[in-house]
């Protein structure tokens, strides 16, 4: 075993620290072969909402400069038949994470579907609340106002109170550490920074939106630095249990989320792009630690910030 | 479905606006179907979404797609020499079925001829005849013409400027080979989706079975990212890149 690469966040403890972000790995148990989630130290769900949802009109995903948009509006099959569908199949291996991922715009739905869930809590390890979601018509998130954030952690906490709570920001704030602050004062275990950064595409013929949801949210290499500066700015301040999410592609992306002060990362994209190449990444990231004078990568999680 | 390593065999030019590509996949187990497809990632350091390509032809550890030129990754592929290392994940979606029938129509729309030239083929081997429709916008887009005229029992092909046999368009043609009383066990098409539709419309005025295989902008082509999910008759939604590309006509 990898043991070198061990990590734990908020209590989770992760076979190694990549993770595959929700949307790129469908529920789990139906993600094809090819993905290789058993590789993974953790995966997340699809968004689950309390409805189904359609999702967004074609065309959903556009690619830009080393990023791509996509606008999915969250289509997924509602709480009711995640439960009877793939909610008891979530535990493919023994040592892989199994985190569910719910959203939502309205916190009263948002509470419906935690408590729907709250009877099965055997079947998964970890909540993400995806407060973050750009996709979908609402005019706000709800991780861009502190108080909307804490209201929700909290209702999320006393309904799974047993359960470790990631909380998914938006980068789409004026200040991050404000919403971080009220996430984690809530309950929340720990934060996923963060989700797509709202993002506009125009189809260069016609000059009008190229996605048929017009806005959508941009992930991919184009977003790592953001992603670094926002990690940075929150473990800086707060030294909370982060995961990273946006821009990680390879082992050195990697690296430096977590020397921003990341305890693991979320692979999104680059799943999507180049599925299967998990088990690659995880050889490279022990050799490259080897090669750094590394015994551990818990020696790695916030090493920027040492003097 | 494998990730496999490919090189290019060949890039010839067939058309102004079309190449074949033939790949080889000696590494890869699997066989292709008729109907399926393959995401290839282009080679040039700035498109790095991989594009699906249907699978135009495969034998004897090689397989054969036919591009049309649209885009900067196409382009980018059409420039591509002999040798070039190509990484490629197939075979990927669901196929056209092989029904027992004795005599077939095939509707083609454009490079929606593409999965059709290896359908046909596999039709063929099998004793099933086939009568291609093939439209295109002008006589220079009916792509591979002559080679499908020899693969065929029997074409049509119909351009809108008439600078070709027929005027029209591939649905028009199709339909009047219908009027006339022509019979037909089971039809296949393939080309943009309004036309795909008016078939849907055609099969079901003539009691025809068939299928079609579709087009969307897709972007992980393995079922999990939902960017190509298409609502079906019933209102149910199905992902093309796995549960397609291929669906039948009475599911448009
Ligand atoms: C299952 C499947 C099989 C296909 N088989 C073939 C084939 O055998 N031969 C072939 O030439 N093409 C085929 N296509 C279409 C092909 O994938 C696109 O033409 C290609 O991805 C365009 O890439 P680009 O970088 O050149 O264009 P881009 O720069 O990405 O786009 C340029 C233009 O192409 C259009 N376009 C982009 N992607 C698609 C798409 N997926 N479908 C339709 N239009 C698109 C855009 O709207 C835009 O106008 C298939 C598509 C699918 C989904
Ligand atoms: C196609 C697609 C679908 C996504 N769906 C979701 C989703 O349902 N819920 C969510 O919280 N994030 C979703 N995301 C965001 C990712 O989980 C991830 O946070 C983001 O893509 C940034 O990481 P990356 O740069 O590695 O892709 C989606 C991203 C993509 C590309």
């Amino acid at each position: 075993m990898n043991d070198s690469l061990t990590t734990e966040v908020a209590g989770v403890r992760l076979k190694n620290p990549f993770i595959a972000a929700s949307g790129t790995a469908g529920y789990i148990h139906d993600a094809p072969q090819i993905l290789s989630l058993p590789s993974f130290g953790g995966a997340v769900t699809k968004t689950l909402t309390l409805l189904p949802k359609e999702g967004n009109p074609q065309p959903r995903v556009w690619e830009t400069a080393s990023g791509i948009l996509n606008s999915i509006g969250l289509e997924n099959c509602g709480v009711d038949s995640f439960v009877k569908e793939h909610l008891p199949r979530l535990r493919i291996t023994a040592d892989l994470v199994v985190f569910v991922s719910v959203g939502g715009e309205d916190p009263n739905q948002l509470c419906t579907v935690l408590e729907r869930l709250a009877p099965y809590t055997q079947h998964f390890d970890s909540l993400e609340l995806n407060l973050s979601c750009p996709n979908i018509k609402s005019k706000s998130m709800i991780s861009q106002s502190p108080s909307r954030t804490e209201r929700v952690v909290q209702l999320a906490k006393s309904i799974l109170p047993k359960t470790p709570i990631f909380v998914k920001l938006t980068p789409r704030v004026s200040d991050i550490l404000k919403i971080s602050e009220a996430a984690l004062e809530a309950g929340a275990n720990g934060l996923v920074l963060t989700n797509t950064h709202p993002a506009l595409a125009l189809d260069r013929r016609t000059l009008k939106p190229a996605l048929g949801g017009v806005f959508g949210g941009l992930s991919g290499a184009a977003v790592k630095p953001l992603t670094l500066f926002t990690v940075f700015t929150v473990y800086q301040a707060l030294r909370c249990p982060i995961i990273a999410s946006g821009g990680v592609c390879d082992e050195s992306d990697a690296i430096e989320a977590l020397a921003a002060g990341a305890a693991a990362v979320q692979l999104g994209t680059a799943n999507l792009v180049n599925p299967g190449a998990i088990d690659e990444l995880v050889e490279n990231l022990k050799r490259n630690l080897a090669q750094r004078g590394f015994s551990s990568l818990k020696e790695l999680v916030g090493f920027a910030h040492q003097p | 479905m494998k990730r496999v390593k490919s090189k290019v065999l060949a890039n010839l030019r067939c058309a102004d606006d079309a190449f074949i590509l033939r790949l080889d996949v000696q590494n890869s187990a699997h066989s292709a179907m008729p109907g399926q497809f393959l995401m290839l990632h282009i080679p040039n350091g700035r498109t790095f979404l991989r594009r699906p390509f249907s699978i135009a032809d495969s034998e004897g550890g090689e397989i054969t797609l036919l591009i049309r030129e649209v885009g900067e990754g196409t382009r980018s592929l059409r420039a591509l020499k002999e040798n070039t290392p190509l990484d490629i994940i197939f075979p990927l979606g669901r196929g056209f079925s092989i029904p027992h029938a004795d005599k077939v129509l095939l509707v083609a729309g454009g490079i929606g001829v593409s999965p059709l030239i290896f359908l046909i083929k596999f039709l063929r081997a099998r004793g099933i005849s086939t009568t291609l429709v093939f439209g295109a916008d002008t006589a220079r887009h009916l792509y591979l013409s002559d080679h499908l005229e020899r693969l065929c029992n029997r074409t049509v092909f119909v351009t809108e400027d008439a600078s070709s046999t027929g005027r029209g368009t591939a649905v028009d043609a199709a339909a009047k080979l219908l009027e006339q009383g022509e019979r037909f066990d089971f039809l296949y098409t393939c080309g943009p989706t309004p036309m795909l539709r008016a078939v849907s419309e055609l099969a079901k005025k003539f009691h025809l079975e068939g299928e079609a295989s579709l087009e969307s902008r897709m972007l992980c082509g393995i079922g999990v990212c939902l960017a190509c999910s298409f609502k079906i008759e019933n209102g149910r939604r199905l992902k093309i890149c796995s549960e397609g590309p291929v669906l039948p006509l009475s599911a448009l």
